[in-house]
Order: C-alpha cells, then structure tokens, then sequence
C-alpha cells in the first residue's frame, strides 16, 4: 500500500483556445493522504476546479488537454488508464458531487432509482433489490427523513439542500476513497451549508474517505478541513496545515485575502483591505511571479523568475514566495 | 435642492424612509380558466424605517423575501398592501408620471454585474441613461458628468466607449454604481451588490460603497445573505425570515446578543475564518428547510424550526416589539 | 413546407446525465479571461468591440455561410441587373416568324420563338429555349426576381408585424397575448400551405382583375405576387410574433431592464432602447431561415398554378411547366430546380452561421 492516497505531480491542464492557451493548471503538484480533509481554496479562474476534474478525468477535450504530469492514485497513474478504467474508478473509488445539486440529477428518474443505478454499476451481481435497499440505506444515512418513501420521489420534489444530500448519498453509495467536492454549498443558504457540511464531514470520518472540498469560502475550510492549498493564478501559492494558514500565512496572497474578507467577530468601524487589481490573464505568458502586480511586497526578483513552493520553516508549511513573512 | 438635502443629511439621523405594514403576494395562476389559485406571501407584513445617512442591512436566507421588499420600496414591484414614505412623501399612491420623476432620488444597485448591464450599450450610454431621462443638461454636459462618474467609482474615464463584455466583473459592478449615483439620490437599495464577486474583489466594492456614503450622504438599504459583509457595513441590521422581519437591532448588537433563536441559528451557521474559533464554537443546526411562502405556518412562522417552540407559538404570532433599546424581535420567548 | 421547424429553440440540456459525474457546463476559468481590461495598465489603443461587431466577426470566420451569402449576392445581381446585362450582349436575330429582331426582344421573358422550341444552350440561348421558345435565362432571372421580391416583401411583413405584436405581447401582456395565442393555435392547427392555396383560390381572380387596375399595382402579375405574398406573410407572421413573445419575456426578466426602470426610462423607451436592440439578433436569425420557407412555399404556390401566372415567370411556374415533359426534356425541369435548390440551402446555410455567429455560447 503507497504511503499516499493521491499524489499530483506537475499536473498542467491547458485549454486551447482561439485567443490563446491558457494555462489553467501550471505545473500543480500536491498528496493527500488516506482519509485527510484537504481544502483547496481560489478565486474563480485559479485552476481549482480544473485540477479537480483533472483528477477524475473530466475535462472537456477540446478545448481543455492536460499536457503534463502525473496523478498517482493508490500509486497508479491515473493519466495511462484507457476509458473504462476511468469509467469503473469514477463513482467507485473517486466520486466527485458538484456546486449545483439541480442539474446533477436526472429529472426523469426517482431519487432512489438512481443511486441504486450508481450502485449496480460498480458492483456486479448486485440484485435489484439489494441495490434498492442500499439507496434507502445511504438516504437514511445523508438523513432524509423517511427514506423509504422519499426513494420513490423525484428530484423536483427535493429543495436543493435535500438535493445535495441525495447528490453525497450518490456519492458515497459505494464507498469510495476520494469524494471531491466543488463548491457543494455555494448555492445553499448559510443555515442549510452548515447542515451539508456538518454531514459531509461526519461521514467522510465514519467512511474513512478522504475529502478534497473546494471552496472560495475560507469559513468554509476553516471549520472541515485539516490541511489547506492556496491557488492562484494556475499555481499553488501555499500549502500548510489548516491552524497554520489562518495563524501564520506565509504569502502574500493569502494574507491579502484574509485581510479583504469581513469577519463576524470584527470591531465596529474596521475597514477590508482589498487585494488590488485583479487576477492575471491566463491566455497570456506571466514572467515571474504570477502575484507579483498586485503584491505590496513585490520585489525586482519577483517580476523576473517564478518562486518555487518550498518549506517556510515551519514544519509542513509551504509557500511560493521570494520574500514569505 | 438635492445638494440641501445633503448637507444636512448626514448629521440628523432623521427619517428618510418609512415603511408600514408592506405586503407583496404574488399570484399563482393555474386551474382550467388560469384562475389565481393561491398567493406567494413574498413580503408579509413588513414595517421598517431607515434614517437619513445610515445603512439598514436586511438579511435573510434565499426566498425570505428581502429582496421583494427591496423592489417593493423603490415601487419596481407593486406593493400589495402597506404604506412607503420617502422623505414624507407617500410613493405607493403615486401617479406613473410623478413616481418616474421620484426615482431621481432613490436608486438601486444590482447583484448580477452582467446581466444588470444592457450588453449593446456602451459604458457611456449606461451611465448617461438616467442623465438623458431628468434632462441633467445637454450632450457635453452629460458626457463631462459621465466621465466625472467614472472617475468617483476608480474607472478610467478613458473606457467610457467600452461595451459592458469587456470589463470584469468587479468593474462592471463600478459600472453599475456609477449609474446609480448619476442622479445623485438620497436613497440607494443594494441588492446583493457584492455577492457574485471573488472575495477580494468584494472588498473593494464594500470600500467603494461606504467611501461614497461618506462623500455624497448616501442612505443605504443593504440587502444581502451574507451576514458577515451586513455587519460589516450596516448601523442596524434586520433580519427576515418568511415575509417578516424577525429581528431588528445595532449591528454590533445583533452579533452579540442575538434574541431571536433564527438569529442565534443563522449566526452560528457562519463560518468564521478561524480554525481555533471553529474548534470553540457551539453550532444550532436547524432542521428541515424553508417552509413555502405559499404556505406559510400558523403562528410564528418559525415554530417548526424552533427548539424553543411552545403552544403559544403555534397559534399566535409574536410582534415586532422593542425588548431593548433600539432592538426589536418578534419572539414569545426571545433571548 | 413545414413552418415549425424553422423556430429556434436554444439548445437547453434538459435531461441531466445519469450520474454524479457530471461535467459542469463551463470550466470556471473561461468565465472572465481574455479581453478584460487590467486596471493596472494605462489607456491602450484598442478599439472597444461591439457585440455586433464581434458576432459579424465570428460570422466572417464561418465559410460556409460566406459562401452562401456570396451566392445570395450574386443570385439578388443577376435577377436585378442580369437582364440588362443579357440583352445587351446580343445581336440581331432574323426571325423566320418574326423578322430582324433585336435581344432586347427575343432575350425577354415572354417573348416566344416558336422555330427555336426545346433547345438546349446555344450562343443565341444561353440556357436553351423551353417549350414555347422562350429563353430559359430570361426566364430564370425573371423567375428569381419574383422569388427573392416575395422574399423581401413577406419579410418585412413578418418581421414588422412580428415584432410589434410580439413586442407588446410579451412586454405587456393581457388581451394582445390572448388574441395571439389563439392566432399562432389556429395557425398550428391549420395545414399553412391549404390556408395559402385557399387565401390564393379565393382572392386569385380579384387580384388580377380589381387589384391590377390599382395604378401602383399595374398588371403584369405584379397583383398576384402581392397576394401570394400576403398569403405567405399571413401564415408566418403569428410564429415570428410567438418567437419574438417569448424572447422579449426573457429580455424583460434580466436586470438591466429594472435598471433602465430605475433610470427614470417610460415603458416606451425601455422597448425602443433596450428591448427590440436586443431581439436584433435572434428576429435577424429567424427571418434568413424563414425565406428559405417563403420561396419553398412562393414556388409550390406557382407549381400549383396559383402565383404568378402566364406569360409571367418564377420559379415554381418554370418546374410546373416543364415538368410535363420531363421525360423528353429534363434539362427544363433542371434549371430552375436546381437554382431553386441552391437558393434555399443559401439561406439555411446562412441562417445556420448567422445563429452560432449570435449565439454568445459558440463564443470561441
């Protein structure tokens, strides 16, 4: 058994498009471990959903192309396995559940029919019943009430945090050892989030899977995740411990962005620091550091090579940055 | 007149906007003869006053109807039921003609930075539209106002050619606020202003807001679902729940003690950037989802949810009653 | 000719793949990259690029469309200046019936020769003779300038009746939308080309008769192509309305039309400004598609001796014509079928590249 449930090795995903490549993932190497929560955290258009289609294979071709690297799963490159193979690993031992539970599920088809469906396909010689009784069971188990008759619903009748229930029910029907999960409570209001990812996080431990949540929401990783990826612009800033990055972040970047964001527990009368300007245009060639106009640390050095992600000196910390606090 | 009303805005506090018992029902038609068959209670019953120079935050989960009651302030839906008084002046009784001339003083910002644009206008022809409408001079005179506008929100009067798909979306919100100040009104609603952008580009939209309350003595409704961007900027937040206001107090207040328990549920549901905070804190989840607006329970609409929900609760509905100074909550058993 | 078909239903995924592994619509990135402008940087010389301008620019890129429209082109010259053009390259011919006549005369439409009956090219004919020796060309670029008049003439019906009662339907509804439900219900459930052949039948003598006298009309069938144009708008239009309807329904949800009511704009001008602007594009779309049906349904009104009659010419009226003796003279039948033929895929083509050129999905 590899030490490393997933290891990413620099993984680049380009999409070719008529006004030029552009770079969404550049050169991503991360691990996670079996059974850890990892946050990866980004504003739109960072490559943090890209990695993760990436990872499970799903990227539309064209325009997109993963033109580089390795993704070891379970130590087997995922990137050399033929389509089938793919097929029978996504739902089976990675499952991925999306932002938006209403077009995730097919309209046509009851609720229980079609986790029961997920279940049939990867395990052969499941009878029908049986198949049923393991939906009733995951539904009882992402705790829609009355799961026995709800089954026989269909996802119009479900209110969209329900959906995102029956969507991780799906996901998990066949105990998979990699859920990632993009932006699954954008959509949902505060109230029904903390239900989503109070369950989510419950069952990820009880299944041992290992979560991958990608979110823009730094509340959101602070309070499920235990270790945190920083994108920005194609690249991994920071990568540290959850404690870590909120305590002691090392790049600028996620400093700004702690900074920019207003908290509950604030005093009156403060005022955000906003990160100025905006994100780089990924179609064009970035020399040197990707952060570097709009850093206030910048340096000459930072406009002319890229930092590598390298060790803060804090243990597990790491951070792509000349000049790191 | 306008500039008047400004400089002595600021310092009075006195009432801007009034509203009173404010309902929107929208119509459900169905059946064989397209018959109304039921009503949506959006707004129920919804009575508010902002002071000249504040900003009321009013939050509330998707469907509360926060942004109904917005729409039905500025009169862009037809209120069903209820009385608003801008500076006095009751505008749902108004005539069409005499409304379009109120709307100088009363303008609204949008949450969608793309869709609040029309895309085969020019930057320029944006932000001119309300000018050309109230006649605020002729064409140089407009154009040099445009590009002064553009200026105030951190644009490059420069891209005033520029059409609306070129921009971020975080300039196209600048866009947007530009507009509404065009006018130079006395009262804005903001629907949402931040809510479709990256997070430090939120920031510097929130900026940009509370720097121009400051230099034109703007009175701002702010109407969100995030919690944490409400306190941020608001004096007083209002709280919504099914077509009501459930709770009303001073934002620092509300965070502190909050009485009503869909506060204290919809507080602890937000996640705070902190791990160690995280790790502290006790959370409410509720159960179930929103009842329908169609619907609604009996009572106090939240009793279904309620972990303190008693007989009474089921039959009556509580009032919106001052229990403190300056914080209101509807609740039987509030605290 | 089947007039439902040419309306355009944005290609919606109604039905979700089964599983949870469903692709998102579009990759987060593709959101806001190219084209924006950086804060940062200072005034660049670019010119700012409307979304017209950028659709044409997509449209110029579609050969296909190119191709077709160039063809178009050439089709809308030859029926206007072709004529002129023919007549003039020809010399004097000694008839045998007829005498020395100019090409003026025996290059015309209706001019009969009967010693040249059922030729195929020649110099004098470029085209051949049809069974009454007439020019066949002649008669074509006759036949293609009733074909493309019809066209244009059904348009504007259309397009103008379209998008007012379209416009009001959707943007006020009440009564307007009632009466047009009905109409498009009844048009739905009335075979168009019968109620086009009934319309033709009843009215058909009229026209030749009272509206030929009308000093604008004139004789020369002029009354006939104006009556079947008439027909053909008659059916078409409630469909261009219904599109039109629920575009605008659309239009009126998005924000910037509660902005413009925020501006202090009347009703009137947010239809003018903001509406009909940007019903350009799909009205626009419908329109090149639906003549492809106009002169599909103009020339089997003809083929069934309903349009435009004797010794005038179109199309229609040429391939019924000739059709008769298709046997012993295919190449009659197969010029204006073929020019027919072409005519209508020009505008399908065109009207295909003009929706993915509009279409902001097919966005590169």
């Amino acid at each position: 058994m590899p030490e490393n449930l997933l290891e990413v090795n620099n993984l680049k995903t380009y999409f070719f498009t008529r006004g030029g490549v552009v770079k969404a993932v550049d050169d991503v190497s991360f691990t996670m471990r079996s059974g850890e929560a990892l946050g990866v955290v980004g504003e739109s258009g960072c490559g943090k959903s890209v990695t993760a289609l990436s990872i499970i294979r799903l990227i539309a071709s064209p325009p997109g192309k993963i033109v580089g690297g390795e993704i070891l799963f379970n130590g087997e490159n995922i990137l050399e396995k033929n389509n089938e193979e793919m097929t029978e690993l996504r739902g089976s031992k990675i499952s991925m559940i999306f932002q938006d539970p209403m077009t995730s599920l097919n309209p046509v088809f009851t609720i229980g029919y079609q986790i029961a469906e997920t279940v049939k396909r990867h395990r052969k010689g499941i009878s029908n019943d049986q198949a049923w009784q393991r939906a009733i069971e995951m539904l009882d188990l992402v705790r829609i009430p009355d799961a026995r008759r709800r089954a026989k619903s269909y996802p119009h009748e479900f209110s969209g945090g329900m959906r995102q229930r029956v969507m991780i029910a799906i996901a998990l029907a066949c105990n998979p050892q990699l859920l990632i999960a993009d932006e699954p409570t954008t959509a949902l209001d505060v109230t029904i989030q903390a239900q989503i990812l109070e369950l989510m996080k419950g069952l990820a431990k009880e299944f041992g899977t290992a979560l991958m949540l990608i979110t823009h929401d730094l509340g959101v990783v602070a309070g499920t995740c235990e270790d945190v990826i920083v994108m920005y612009a194609g690249h991994i800033v920071e990568s540290a411990p959850v404690r870590q990055i909120f305590q002691t972040p090392a790049h600028p970047y996620t400093i700004g962005l702690l900074q920019s964001i207003p908290r509950l527990d604030e005093k009156r009368g403060t005022r955000l620091t906003p990160i100025p300007g905006q994100p780089p245009d990924l179609s064009r060639e970035i020399i040197g550091c990707p952060y570097a106009s709009r850093c206030p640390r910048v340096q000459p050095r930072c406009r002319q090579e890229r930092p590598e992600l390298k060790p803060v000196g804090r243990g597990e910390q790491l951070a792509a940055c000349f000049y790191p606090s | 007149m306008v500039q008047q009303q400004m400089a002595t805005s600021t310092a009075t506090g006195t009432t801007l906007v009034e509203v009173k018992g404010l309902k929107v029902h929208f119509p459900i038609k169905g059946g064989l003869f397209n018959r109304t068959i039921a009503h949506v209670k959006a707004v129920d019953g919804v009575d508010l006053t902002i002071r000249r120079g504040e900003t009321l935050g009013l939050v509330g989960e998707s469907g509360c109807g926060k942004s109904t009651t917005g729409r039905a302030i500025l009169q862009l839906i037809k209120p069903t039921g209820g009385s608003v008084k801008l500076n006095g002046v009751e505008l749902t009784k108004l005539p069409p003609s005499e409304l379009r001339k109120k709307r100088a003083e009363m303008q609204m910002i949008f949450q969608d930075p793309f869709g609040s644009l029309d895309p085969r206008f020019t930057v320029g022809q944006i932000i001119a539209e309300p000018l050309e409408n109230f006649k605020r001079g002729n064409a140089r005179e407009i154009r040099e106002q445009v590009a002064h506008l553009l200026e105030v929100v951190g644009l490059n009067p420069y891209y005033v050619n520029r059409f609306p798909h070129e921009f971020s979306g975080g300039q196209r919100q600048r866009i947007g606020i530009a507009r509404a100040l065009a006018l130079r009104p006395s009262f804005i609603v903001a629907d949402e202003p931040v809510s479709a952008l990256d997070v430090s580009i939120q920031a510097q939209v929130v900026n940009l807001l509370q720097d121009l309350q400051a230099e034109f003595g703007l009175t701002y409704l702010f109407v969100a679902h995030n919690l944490s961007v409400v306190k941020h900027i608001s004096d007083r937040v209002a709280v919504m729940y099914l077509g009501r206001i459930v709770e009303l107090a001073e934002s620092e207040k509300l965070y502190e003690l909050p009485l009503h328990p869909y506060t204290q549920a919809l507080l602890s549901a937000i996640p705070v950037p902190d791990p160690e905070v995280e790790a502290r804190r006790k959370r409410i989840i509720l159960e179930g989802d929103v009842p329908s607006p169609v619907n609604p329970p009996s009572g106090c609409n939240f009793h279904p949810r309620c972990w303190k929900a008693q007989q009474i609760c089921r039959e009556v509905t509580p009032p919106l009653e001052e229990k403190e100074r300056n914080h209101y909550v509807a609740c039987h058993f509030p605290g | 000719m089947d007039m439902r078909d040419r309306e355009i239903q944005p290609a919606s995924p109604l039905i979700a793949p089964d599983t949870n592994l469903m692709v998102p619509a579009e990759p987060e990135l593709l959101v806001e990259t190219p084209g924006v402008i950086p804060e940062a940087e200072g005034p660049k010389e670019r010119k700012p690029v409307s979304p017209l301008r950028e659709s044409l620019r997509r449209l110029r890129r579609d050969k296909r469309a190119m191709v077709s429209l160039g063809v178009i082109i050439f089709m809308v010259l030859l029926s206007l200046l072709g004529p002129f053009i023919y007549q003039h390259l020809g010399g004097i011919y000694n008839s045998p019936d007829n005498g020395p006549i100019p090409a003026t005369v025996y290059r015309t439409f209706y001019h009969q020769e009967l010693s040249h009956q059922d030729e195929l090219p020649s110099a004098q004919y470029w085209l051949g003779t049809d069974d009454l020796g007439r020019d066949i060309l002649a008669r074509l670029m006759q036949g293609l300038l009733v074909s493309i008049s019809v066209a244009v003439l059904v348009e504007v019906i259309d397009i103008t009746m379209g998008i007012l009662v379209g416009v009001l339907a959707g943007y006020f509804g009440g009564w307007i939308d009632q009466v047009l439900a009905r109409l498009t219900d009844i048009i739905f459930a009335f075979p168009g080309l019968l109620f086009i052949i009934l319309l033709t039948g009843i009215f058909g003598t009229w026209a030749d008769t009272t509206l030929s006298n009308v000093p604008i009309v004139g004789p020369n069938g002029n009354a006939r192509l104006l009556l079947v144009s008439a027909a053909l708008a008659l059916v078409s239009w409630p469909l261009m309305a219904r599109l039109v309807r629920g575009q605008t329904l659309q239009i009126k949800e998005q924000q910037f039309i509660e902005a413009a009511r925020t501006a202090g704009s009347s009703n009137l001008k947010i239809i003018w400004r903001h509406i009909i602007p940007n019903l350009f594009s799909i009205v626009v779309v419908a329109a090149t598609l639906d003549i492809s049906n106009t002169i599909i349904g103009e020339a089997s009104i003809s083929l069934l001796g309903l349009g435009v009659q004797q010794p005038g010419s179109s199309l229609g009226l040429m391939i019924s014509e000739a059709s008769n003796a298709v046997d012993t003279h295919p190449w009659e039948v197969l010029v204006p079928s073929v020019t027919l033929a072409i005519l209508v895929l020009a505008f399908s083509f065109l009207g295909d590249g003009l929706r993915d050129a509009f279409d902001p999905r097919t966005k590169d």
